[in-house]
């Protein structure tokens, strides 16, 4: 009996939880569908305004570009700074080295994101390092704060396939380190890296304390303007929110559909 | 022959390096000069730490932001746990899916999360007008989006999430037979649950608490987004430190270097946990 | 074909020693076995060998060069490995190639090695299959040729067949033995099945902690165990602890043995007596007059199809006894029988501890 009434809770719970993941999304798009409200807050009209506003108005538009611009960057440069890194330390004997490693990619969980803005602002705000105003120090940050989900996912990705008996089994084969690397190790990290990336870019896109600090006021970032906009227009901030979110899922539903076809097509091949 | 082998893994250490001292030593130092530096005074001194501990504006943000992590950390941590306990009991097919749907919530940005709670449970939102239009009441008799309560609330929408990834992994590790065989020999499920599961996931639990309350401690987007400089929290208070109403970058500094030391703390016990898990104690 | 020297070779990880002075030389073309338990050593010598660790002292000499200092992609052999290592990223074909490319050989040479390697193993038309779609053994017999394709001089194996079931672990054991002699390689391989050492190899190094406890021909181990660990280690063992009295050996108990092996021993030395269970008879209560027969109980008896395993208690003397066929129904137990053990295949050995090392 007991053990029923388990399953009947664990089911409800995670019906409930979906429920609670899904329903600010359907929130933001009725919202910002809606063109008129009733006394009650209601929605009662649904229109297109919110968008036709925010296409017409080119200081939100642009912001869009910004942060389009800005992610992917952030997330190629996390890929060529933490990859590298990571499988050194996973292949390395040193014991130093992996220590290292470790308190560097453990630091940014100790630096919210909040304080490396206010250390970057400081630091690189004026003269004679002046990088603030530009949407690289905005790339840069990023890449420090999407670094530990790229790293986490290499990682795992290098134990999962035994990466060191495979770097072994290409050297009993008479490779050189550059070859193992090239045709060994990277073709199988694929999966990780573009896994990792789907948090770098979704982190990327859609930060907003960092932006807000330093990329001054030509480079705004997409959720600093939405932000700017909750305080003027509305039903602009609401579209705008349902643009975000869309963004984020589509990349969220190519990344998944990209890695469950590589399992789909080795299932195709035996068929 | 093993003297080569050190020099190559260096180098692919190097660009991390240097970025990480560019972005986050650098200013890191930064901040800890900026924390001696007396705005007013512009001489070097402790007294920004003085004003930590004096002023009661900021001793009350202190103690706010450690009540909304300390809330969102053990209510996220309780469901998260028993969300990816139950992930963990599906067949495989739903688990990936699951597991999947689970880190939806984290691609989603803070602001934009904002504004998803503030459309449903606001005092104009949707609830509210429900409740106005079958009960006649405003939900702020019930709720208030707009406060410690309510940002606990919204919190949960990230913390949970987190926590799950976490325990998930760690269940996913858990042998099946462990709870079968305690099963065997006559237990029900809540001695199961608390003489095997719990202990066997602690180091999970700990590790997911803590990161969980560093995440929240740290978080500023999101109530920013609700509340703006309305309420006292830390975070809020150190980016007031930068308007034009009270500039005072030592303090947003001293602040800040609170911030990084609870962090700090917990990361420690997230990582000594994450070694346990990977490394069980024997 | 590469003859291997090992002289003194020894590996400290830390304060443990997981080879320690080991001298020994495998000839051109031999199969040479590395036997022994689980943390013996034997995985460690063969690494060593390959490359993949490097020796705290001792020299690794192929051919009468010495290799302590040559890099692992530089010393020419092939290796097979338990988890097999096939790369999940490339079909069948471009994971033998792998080697073949690095060697030199032309994409023409290449397509007919693969074919023919493919063909030693009756895998022919696999090239294009994924490793992810191959069963164990066929992931492993891949593995193998992907090792010999490049003609190495030298093959290296680390219980590959460890993680395959018992039936094609048989077959796939021949299938190796077969290949390796056809190409004549020198083969060193490593594993912790017996009878898998015993059937396959040239000859067998009985390895325990670190050390070499005896090499030899899979005939002389079995038959001619040097100490305790090999007797039990290698086949079954009775062992009884024996003391020389009259020429005869006297168990703890009062059991007189006559030994064919007696001389060379002092009165009142002790030995080790080791008398395998398929060299015990059972013989017919009323049977006079053959040496080295007792009394016994019937304590267990196991039927193993084609053997039948009893355990027999002579005194204070437990017993394990081998007989062919199907003789359980004679044997209830508690059932008393005459037990005789023929001196000639009595083997005495000193009393050492390496039975007590794990």
């Amino acid at each position: 009996m007991k053990t029923d009434l388990w399953k009947v809770f664990s089911k409800m719970l995670i019906l409930l939880i979906v429920l609670f993941y899904l329903f600010p999304i359907f929130a933001i798009a009725l919202a910002s569908f809606t063109f008129q409200w009733n006394e009650y807050g209601l929605p009662i009209k649904l229109g297109f305004s919110g968008y036709k506003m925010f296409w017409e108005m080119g200081e939100f538009r642009r912001s869009l570009w910004t942060s389009l611009r800005i992610a992917p960057l952030s997330v190629a440069m996390t890929i060529i700074v933490v990859v590298p890194a990571t499988y050194a330390v996973y292949i390395s004997r040193s014991r130093l080295l992996k220590s290292i490693a470790d308190v560097i990619i453990t630091i940014p969980l100790c630096l919210p994101a909040l304080v490396l803005a206010i250390g970057l602002l400081q630091s690189y705000g004026s003269k004679p390092f002046v990088l603030t105003g530009t949407i690289w120090v905005v790339i840069l940050g990023h890449v420090v704060l999407s670094s530990p989900f790229m790293y986490r996912s290499v990682l795992a990705n290098l134990q999962v396939i035994d990466t060191k008996t495979l770097v072994e089994a290409a050297k009993s084969l008479r490779a050189g380190s550059l070859k193992t690397l090239v045709s060994v190790v990277f073709p199988n990290i694929i999966p990780g890296i573009v896994s990792g990336s789907l948090l770098s870019f979704t982190t990327s896109f859609g930060e907003f304390q960092l932006a807000r600090m330093v990329s001054g006021f030509m480079n705004q970032t997409f959720p600093v303007k939405i932000w700017e906009a909750s305080r003027r227009y509305i039903r602009v901030q609401f579209a705008m929110s349902f643009i975000a979110i869309l963004v984020s899922l589509i990349f969220f539903i190519i990344i998944i559909i990209s890695l469950t076809r590589s399992q789909l097509k080795e299932e195709k091949i035996v068929a | 022959m093993k003297s080569h082998l050190p020099r190559k893994e260096i180098l692919f250490i190097i660009p991390l390096t240097i970025f990480f001292t560019i972005i986050v030593f650098i200013p890191f130092i930064r901040i800890i000069a900026g924390s001696l530096l007396v705005s007013e005074t512009k001489t070097l001194g402790l007294q920004n730490y003085v004003k930590l501990i004096t002023t009661g504006a900021i001793v009350r943000s202190i103690k706010n932001s450690f009540l909304l992590s300390l809330w969102s950390t053990l209510i996220a941590g309780t469901i998260g746990f028993f969300f990816a306990y139950a992930i963990s009991k599906r067949r495989e097919r739903w688990r990936n899916l699951l597991v999947t749907i689970n880190t939806l919530p984290l691609t989603i940005s803070a602001v934009v999360t904002a504004y998803g709670f503030l459309v449903v449970f606001g005092d104009s939102g949707l609830v509210n007008g429900f409740l106005m239009y079958f009960l006649n009441s405003h939900i702020s008799r019930f709720f208030n989006l707009l406060s410690i309560g309510g940002l606990i609330f919204v919190y949960q929408f990230f913390q949970i999430p987190l926590m799950t990834i976490i325990v998930a992994s760690a269940t996913s590790s858990m042998d099946p037979h462990i709870e079968e065989a305690a099963r065997s020999v006559g237990a029900n499920k809540i001695q199961i649950m608390f003489k095997i599961v719990i202990p066997h996931l602690l180091p999970a639990i700990i590790a997911g608490l803590s990161l969980l309350f560093i995440n929240a401690f740290g978080a500023y987007a999101t109530a920013f987004a609700l509340v703006e400089a309305n309420m006292n929290l830390v975070t809020l208070k150190i980016v007031s430190q930068f308007s034009d109403i009270g500039y005072d970058p030592g303090l947003a500094n001293a602040l800040s270097l609170l911030v990084v030391g609870v962090a700090t703390g917990f990361v420690v016990l997230y990582r000594v946990s994450l070694n346990r898990i990977e490394r069980p104690a024997k | 074909m590469s003859e291997i020297k090992l002289e003194n070779l020894s590996k400290k990880f830390g304060n443990v020693t997981a080879v320690d002075n080991v001298c020994l030389t495998v000839k051109e073309g031999e199969f040479i076995t590395l036997l022994g338990p689980s943390g013996c050593g034997k995985t460690t010598l063969l690494r060593l060998i390959a490359g993949f660790e490097q020796p705290s002292s001792g020299c690794i000499r192929f051919d009468e060069a010495i290799v302590n200092e040559v890099p692992v992609e530089k010393r020419n052999f092939g290796m097979v490995f338990q988890s097999y290592a096939l790369f999940p990223n490339m079909n069948v074909e471009k994971n033998i190639a792998f080697g073949l490319k690095i060697a030199g050989f032309t994409a023409g040479q290449i397509r007919e090695r693969v074919k023919e390697v493919l063909g030693l193993v009756k895998l022919d038309g696999y090239e294009k299959r994924v490793p992810k779609q191959l069963s164990g053994g066929q992931m492993q017999r891949i593995a193998l040729v992907r090792a010999i394709a490049p003609r190495p001089k030298i093959l290296l194996l680390d219980e590959p067949l460890s993680a395959l079931d018992a039936k094609i672990r048989v077959h796939l054991r021949t299938e190796i033995k077969r290949i390796q002699k056809k190409l004549s390689i020198t083969t060193v391989y490593v594993t912790h099945d017996q009878e898998e050492a015993l059937a396959i190899s040239d000859r067998v190094v009985v390895m325990n902690c670190g050390r070499i406890q005896q090499i030899g021909t899979p005939v002389q181990i079995y038959n001619s165990p040097v100490n305790t660990f090999v007797a039990n280690f290698v086949g079954s063992a009775n062992l009884l602890k024996v003391r020389v009295r009259n020429r005869k050996c006297l168990t703890q108990n009062g059991l007189e043995l006559a030994v064919s092996e007696i001389e060379g021993l002092q009165e009142n030395e002790e030995a080790m007596l080791s008398i395998r269970p398929e060299f015990i008879n059972l013989v017919d209560q009323n049977t006079t007059g053959t040496e080295n027969t007792f009394a016994g109980v019937v304590k267990e008896i196991e039927y193993l199809g084609s053997v039948t395993r009893v355990k027999a208690q002579c005194g204070s003397e437990s017993l394990m006894i081998d007989l062919k066929g199907e003789q359980i129904d004679l044997l209830p137990e508690n059932h008393s029988v005459t037990i005789q053990i023929p001196a000639q295949k009595i083997k005495l050995l000193r009393i050492d501890n390496t039975l007590d090392a794990t």
